[in-house]
């Protein structure tokens, strides 16, 4: 098992550092340069350019920032006042994982609310309403379900808020306010959770509700509401774990459209910010982030599922 | 029964979860329902500033002035900063010799009085009693002309590369202007020497005509002919290429101001500069304390408490994404006559219109502007206010610059470019694109920008309405004549079909006005196909570098409160001059009115005439570029602030000023 | 109760008919088939998408699409061309951002060129006063009475409230509060407005006034906006945009070119990823496999944006290689090539996770074991065994993408990167209808409802065809 985790560290490690290196060289691709502005002249820009190093050859660059990543360093943003990439990005996230945090627990309760009453009463009239509910959760697009919302729920109803408010004291907002703006992005968001959630919930519970010891259980005595409590839900819980991983990173990574609409200062809108703008380690900086959300993300869920299934563990650990 | 027991369950915990959401319904109703927002801290930060007490026994409700941005800050150093964000900030939390008041007009700001030679080449500043104060709002140092000297001579520093150095030219600081040109030349020749090196034969690739080979020995032979002309240049001016960059360094360090004492600040001028009171208003030549920048090294101007204030106001809370806090300078020279508490504004990257119309109707900023369907919706409220602009919109025609095409060679014609001109209509773009007050535009220097003193302070467009009926600028709409005009230059060139690249930048209103051009041209123009190109900011730049495009639609906002920021654009090799546009006669206008012999400011009238005379050449003679429309908008305001000037250039509004009726 | 002993026979046991097969023998796609039809949610899909699909192909053409004055339908790029009675050409403005209007349905009260707008009383009553300088004095606050006079009203519009309108002999009469004395006023509609406003007398119905925090009052009203811009003859069925293009024409144009960057991206997705997670498989465990499968992780990790942004610039020498293998390539087909291949740039990672597991899943079962053992090659394993036993699911992912691509456009453009202008896609007309949402709702209406009944079709039919060829899920 040690041996596992090590190995599969050490390839996250190589990964990341591929990963790395790849967009480093890619984004010396992009035309222009940081300082590209029509109001200065050439020579000035190049004075820019050779204040950062970047008329350096891409190599020498390469191994430098390389050299500072080792130290912990991964550069500053050449559009944002020489700030730090490690400090923008830690301004950032919290306000994605509030609202992706929010759209998850939301999406995965719900979604696993309305499986298991799909599974329950299977081929009733629940099961196709909520069917076609999933459905239809997934087929409207998060910018129409978003104007949407915004036009006639908050312009019109007057309920809820048009922007995500972030916690500020000095400006009164407390943590009660930042949570109720932040509902209607993370609506928006667990739309998509909700339906594949109960899609899982659903099939995995069906299965589960006709395996032999759910039978036998029912044989033995156990009423049905019992048997589904005690049995039959909490195994079929345990593979929708697994889609929880990958909708993490979904929901961090994803949200562009939602921080668009909502006003929410998130990562995925600095990452827009950055690219328009050419701010090279910015742009490194949040794409090796989200690559190591998702390994890691990865990795975690294989190590819990071999936890919770030790049918896995000892596959993983012949590998 | 169980069946509705599990049912009911699962219900239930689906509404409690709902009920959680709405259970924090009531406290966000509360707060932020009045522009004045009185849950804010005491906006004092000192507590020994004001030993006035009002007379009234309740104290007054503190001014706060609630407001929307919608990007964040690039750079808070005064040498570095190049964007408005930056420079609204910027000159509201500093202050320079002069800041801009009512009108545009400088009102002098730490400078006590200013000595002019008769010649106009020296400026001699005195400078009142003001002080830093830091982020705490307690005095640091008082702020002397060194700070002055400091400031400026950063701009021009290799180390710090500013971008806007070119501020140091435009006002003609004697021996800056000279550092700014020999920089510019250098650099150019740095460049030329490089690229020779890297010079490569794999990059030329043979054509029916020349072998690759051919290619790159005529390029390389063209790049040592340019390298060598330089070097005869450099060495013929200063002897030898070093000599040159010593003559560089010395220019830096003798640049044109010197301190003579604490209060006295003395500027020296390589040529008259009308506008030399305006461009002190600008945060580029704001003051900056050595010491300070000193002691906190490489982080100063990272965070506001490595930043000293000697404006109205101290940047209290600096929350990159989310919050710019200002509150009132308890230690400015001039702080009792600033009546804001301060000036919050909330920081919404790219907020959509709708959203910050919606927060001013609700009361949660004190100001929007209006765009798209809100200003046909909002447009005529009691509380709407006209936001009246001089940035100027147009399409550059490539007219030659980089390699020849057969398009290029038809625009090279001046009827082919006169027939674009008339072909397109221009008032669809202002009255339905946009409809917001945006101004049809025949003409380049926009209208309310620069009057003369010399013409009874009549407005430029005024002006050149009295000596050429160009008010409204020249060549007006007009179908039939371009068609015929174009007609005629296909004709001459013999060609019946021609493509045009018009390049813009990406964006909904810029692709609705790319298209309307695109119809016109295709629909008024016989034999015309038009390409319209969406590109990144990046790209589109570097298109327009190295003139591959035919149109290109590009935008303009003044630098300083005179003509020339418009006319020196369109100078033979200028930097903004992607044209290939090239006139000695409109150059050495220019250079008279520039530099020149125009400059005595006793020709100022002479002087403005000869650039109206130019714009006429510009547009009538040579139609260099196609005027789009002069951009306007409008806003809503809350009705209760007062003297809310914006500005046209600098900083868009000066906050000192701004106050709130209670 | 008797029965009667004739009405039964004795059926003879006949052994022969024990192997016998009753029902017919169905293939894998016949039951697959038979399963998707019993789906009544697949068969509306499959069925919408078949609709949507014809009005895609045949309604942006003759005879489906209204005509120009000079007989050419509507195109999706250009303004209509259209003249009134006298044969005057009708001005670009005239016919610019008008709702939808459609003959006969219009009586039903939708599609029939209202719309309900929100505007000040200074927009009903005065509207936008010429530019000019004595009439932007008359403006001012303080000059309220001259201003009336001016303009030949009673009233001006910030000293009165409306309470109601009605039809009075069949004039339209406005009720009024005066604010300064609270009499409450009745008088005819037409004698209360200046000659300015656009809202002449008959051209809105009035819904409701509403004065809101600030003091302004806001006045409801369904206007008819053929009455107003005077084009009482003229049909444009879902509307037009601000630079007065037909929307009917855009939206089909538009589902047409959404659907084929779909159908494109998702060919290009599944032809890489097929081959890819192939390859994989059948090295799965080797150090190949290893390297392949960082491999997508590190394509993955390419952020797209940045992709594009080179590929734009890059788009010179693109369209030389491209026209050297087809000429006359167009700029809008390279920018769009461009599109798809930047969708496709990660989707083809995750199709080849699944072929490549599925093939590792396949590759130890008997049946591969026997055909292997009797001497089967690769290929004819490839093509025999392993493909037929992944088709099912694979036809499945294919039809999830589409909706996925459908969406990933229009999130392309409303982030600013969509597709060359002016081309119309749903994501394009999804943008635009969002910029109008204030004015006319039907112009996001419309895109979206299609948007989202296309999507939703998708889904259902892929829903169903995952219940019907891949058994295990149901």
């Amino acid at each position: 098992m040690l041996r596992y985790v090590v190995e599969r560290l050490f390839l996250i490690f190589l990964t990341l550092f591929v990963v790395l290196t790849i967009n480093f060289f890619l984004l010396r691709l992009m035309p222009g340069t940081p300082f590209d502005n029509p109001k200065i002249t050439p020579a000035q820009k190049e004075l820019m350019v050779r204040k950062y190093g970047l008329d350096d050859p891409v190599g020498v660059q390469y191994l430098r920032y390389l050299n500072d990543v080792l130290h912990g360093d991964f550069g500053v943003s050449f559009r944002l006042q020489d700030q730090p990439v490690t400090k923008l990005i830690a301004m950032r996230l919290p306000h994605t994982v509030q609202i992706g945090s929010m759209a998850l627990v939301f999406g995965v309760v719900v979604g696993i609310l309305l499986g298991a009453l799909a599974a329950i009463y299977r081929g009733s009239f629940w099961d196709g309403f909520v069917t076609i509910l999933a459905v239809i959760g997934v087929s409207i697009p998060s910018m129409v379900l978003a104007a949407l919302l915004q036009h006639y729920v908050v312009a019109e109803w007057g309920m809820f808020t048009y922007l995500y408010n972030p916690i500020d004291a000095t400006r009164g907002i407390s943590v009660w306010d930042s949570l109720y703006s932040s509902i209607l992005p993370a609506f928006s968001l667990s739309l998509y959770v909700i339906s594949a959630t109960m899609r899982y919930m659903r099939s995995e519970l069906v299965e589960v509700l006709n395996s032999d010891y759910i039978l036998l259980a029912r044989a033995k005595g156990l009423n049905k509401t019992q048997v589904i409590m005690r049995h039959a839900l909490r195994n079929a819980l345990i593979p929708v774990i697994t889609i929880v991983g990958p909708m993490t990173i979904g929901l961090l990574t994803g949200s562009l459209v939602i921080e668009m609409f909502y006003g929410v200062p998130g990562l995925s809108r600095l990452l827009l910010n950055a690219t328009s703008q050419n701010d090279y380690f910015l742009i490194l900086g949040v794409n090796v982030f989200y690559s190591f959300l998702f390994v890691t993300v990865i990795l975690i869920i294989d190590l819990l599922y071999g936890v919770i299934d030790p049918r896995i563990r000892l596959r993983g650990g012949k590998s | 029964m169980k069946k509705i027991l599990v049912m009911l369950l699962v219900l239930a915990m689906v509404f409690s979860l709902v009920a959680c959401g709405g259970n924090n319904n009531e406290p966000n109703n509360a707060p932020n329902n009045a522009v004045v927002n009185t849950e804010n801290e005491p906006a004092n930060t000192g507590d020994t500033g004001n030993t006035e007490e009002p007379a009234d026994t309740t104290p007054a409700e503190p001014k706060v002035l609630n407001l929307l941005e919608s990007s964040n800050i690039p750079s808070l150093t005064t040498w570095q900063a190049t964007d408005s964000v930056s420079f609204l900030i910027l000159g509201n939390i500093g202050s320079g010799l002069y800041t801009l008041g009512e009108g545009g007009v400088p009102v002098a700001d730490i400078a006590e009085s200013v000595d002019i030679s008769a010649d106009g080449l020296t400026y001699t500043f005195k400078l009142k009693d003001a002080d830093w104060s830091t982020v705490d709002g307690e005095v640091y140092a008082p702020v002397t002309a060194n700070d002055f000297v400091f400031a400026w001579k950063k701009l021009l520093d290799p180390a710090e590369a500013s971008q806007y150095s070119f501020m140091i030219s435009t006002a003609s600081i004697k021996n800056g202007k000279e550092a700014v040109a020999l920089n510019e030349e250098l650099i150019g020749y740095e460049a030329d020497v490089e690229n020779l090196e890297t010079m490569d034969p794999a990059n030329y690739e043979d054509t029916d005509e020349k072998t690759a080979k051919q290619q790159y020995d005529e390029a390389k032979a063209a790049l040592e002919e340019k390298i060598a002309a330089e070097e005869a240049s450099l060495t013929e001016t200063y002897g030898s290429i070093d000599a040159a960059y010593t003559a560089l360094s010395d220019l830096r360090d003798g640049l044109g101001v010197t301190a003579v004492d604490d209060h006295t600040l003395v500027v020296e001028l390589s040529n008259p500069v009308p506008y030399f009171i305006d461009l002190m208003t600008f945060p580029s030549f704001f003051p900056a304390n050595e010491a300070f920048y000193n002691e906190v090294g490489d982080s100063y101007a990272k965070s506001n408490d490595a930043f000293l204030y000697n404006g109205a106001f101290i940047f209290k809370e600096w929350k990159i994404s989310e919050r710019h806090y200002l509150t009132k300078n308890p230690n400015y020279w001039d702080a009792e006559n600033v009546a804001l508490d301060a000036i919050d504004f909330r920081v919404i990257e790219g907020v959509s219109n709708d959203t910050a119309v919606q927060m001013y109707l609700d009361g949660e900023i004190a100001t929007t502007a209006l765009s798209g369907e809100n200003v046909e919706k909002y447009g005529n409220r009691p509380d709407m206010v006209p936001l009246e602009d001089v940035v100027l919109f147009y399409l550059e025609i490539n007219q030659g610059k980089g390699e020849m095409t057969t398009t290029k060679q038809l625009l090279s014609d001046v009827r082919a470019r006169k027939a674009i001109n008339m072909a397109i209509d221009k008032t669809y773009i202002t009255d339905v694109i946009y409809a917001n007050g945006s101004l049809p535009a025949d003409y380049f220097v926009p209208k309310g920008f620069v009057g003369s003193a010399a013409h009874d302070n009549k407005d430029w467009r005024q002006v050149a309405e009295d000596m050429y009926g160009g008010g409204e600028g020249y060549n007006h709409y007009n179908p039939e004549m371009a068609a015929e005009l174009f007609g005629a230059a296909m004709a001459d060139l013999g060609v019946s079909e021609v493509e045009f690249e018009l390049i813009i930048y990406q964006g909904d209103t810029a692709a609705q006005v790319g298209t309307h051009i695109q119809n016109e041209l295709e629909k008024n123009l016989p034999g015309v196909t038009v390409i319209v190109q969406a590109l990144p900011f990046s790209e589109k730049l570097k298109r327009s570098d190295e003139g591959t495009y035919t149109l290109n639609w590009g935008g303009w906002g003044p630098d300083y409160p005179d003509a020339m920021t418009w006319m020196d654009m369109w100078v033979t090799g200028g930097g903004h001059n992607s044209t290939g546009y090239a006139n000695a006669d409109y150059d050495a206008v220019i250079e008279a009115t520039k530099s020149g012999d125009l400059t005595a400011p006793e020709k100022s009238g002479e002087r403005f005439e000869a650039l109206v005379t130019l714009e006429k050449k510009l547009l009538e003679e040579d139609q260099v570029i196609v005027p789009l429309y002069q951009r306007s908008g409008v806003g809503l305001r809350d009705p209760r602030i007062m003297n809310w000037f914006r500005q046209s250039f600098g900083p868009d509004i000066i906050y000192k000023w701004v106050d709130l009726a209670q | 109760m008797s029965v009667n002993k004739d009405k039964f026979v004795l059926v003879q046991n006949k052994f022969e008919d024990v192997d016998k097969i009753e029902t017919q023998s169905l293939t894998f796609w016949q039951d697959a088939w038979r399963r998707l039809r019993k789906n009544k949610g697949a068969m509306f899909g499959l069925a919408m998408i078949f609709v949507l699909i014809i009005f895609a192909i045949a309604a942006p053409m003759e005879p489906f699409v209204p005509n120009n004055a000079d007989g050419t339908p509507f195109s999706y790029k250009k303004a209509p061309v259209l003249f009134d009675e006298e044969g005057n050409e009708i001005a670009k403005e005239d016919i610019s951002f008008v709702p939808p209007r459609i003959p006969g349905i219009e009586k039903l009260g939708i599609f029939d060129g209202f719309t309900v707008i929100e505007r000040g009383s200074w927009d009903i009553l005065i509207g936008n006063l010429p530019k000019t300088t004595e009439w932007d004095a008359l403006k001012s606050p303080l000059k309220r009475k001259d201003l009336i006079a001016a303009l030949g009203i009673p009233y001006h519009p910030f000293e009165i409230n409306f309470i109601d309108m009605f039809k009075k002999d069949g004039v339209n009469f406005a009720k009024v509060k005066v604010l300064a004395t609270g009499e409450i006023v009745e008088l005819p509609y037409a004698d209360l407005i200046s000659e300015f406003t656009r809202f002449q007398d008959g051209t809105f119905e009035y819904v409701s006034s509403e004065v809101d925090d600030k003091g302004v009052e806001m006045i409801k009203i369904n206007a008819d906006y053929y009455e107003i811009q005077n084009i009482k003859n003229l049909y444009f069925w879902f509307g037009t945009d601000k630079l007065a293009l037909d929307v009917w024409t855009r939206l089909w144009t538009g589902v047409r070119v959404s659907l084929l960057i779909a159908l494109a991206s998702m060919v290009l997705d599944f032809s890489m990823g097929i081959v890819y997670g192939t390859v994989a498989g059948f090295y799965a465990g080797t150090i190949i496999d290893t390297i392949m499968m960082r491999f997508t992780e590190i394509i993955g990790s390419i952020p797209m944006l940045v992709f594009m942004i080179i590929m734009i610039s890059l788009i010179d020498p693109i369209e030389t290689f491209i026209s050297g293998i087809f000429p006359n390539i167009t700029y809008t087909t390279v920018r769009l090539l461009i599109i798809i291949v930047a969708m496709s740039l990660t989707g083809w990672i995750g199709v080849s996770r699944v072929v490549r597991a599925q093939i590792l899943k396949l590759r130890d079962q008997e049946f591969i074991l026997a055909s292997r053992t009797l001497g089967a090659s690769k290929i004819r394993l490839m093509q025999k065994h392993l493909f037929p036993n992944i088709i099912g699911q694979l036809v499945v992912m294919m039809t999830f993408t589409i909706p996925g691509a459908i969406y990933y456009e229009a999130f392309l453009t409303f982030i600013g990167m969509g597709l060359p202008i002016p081309m119309a896609s749903l994501g394009v007309l999804l943008r635009d209808g969002y910029n109008s949402i204030q004015t006319i709702p039907a112009m996001l209406l419309i895109p979206s409802f299609i948007m989202s009944l296309l999507m939703l079709s998708i889904n259902l039919l892929a829903n169903g065809l995952r219940d019907a060829l891949d058994p295990r899920m149901r």
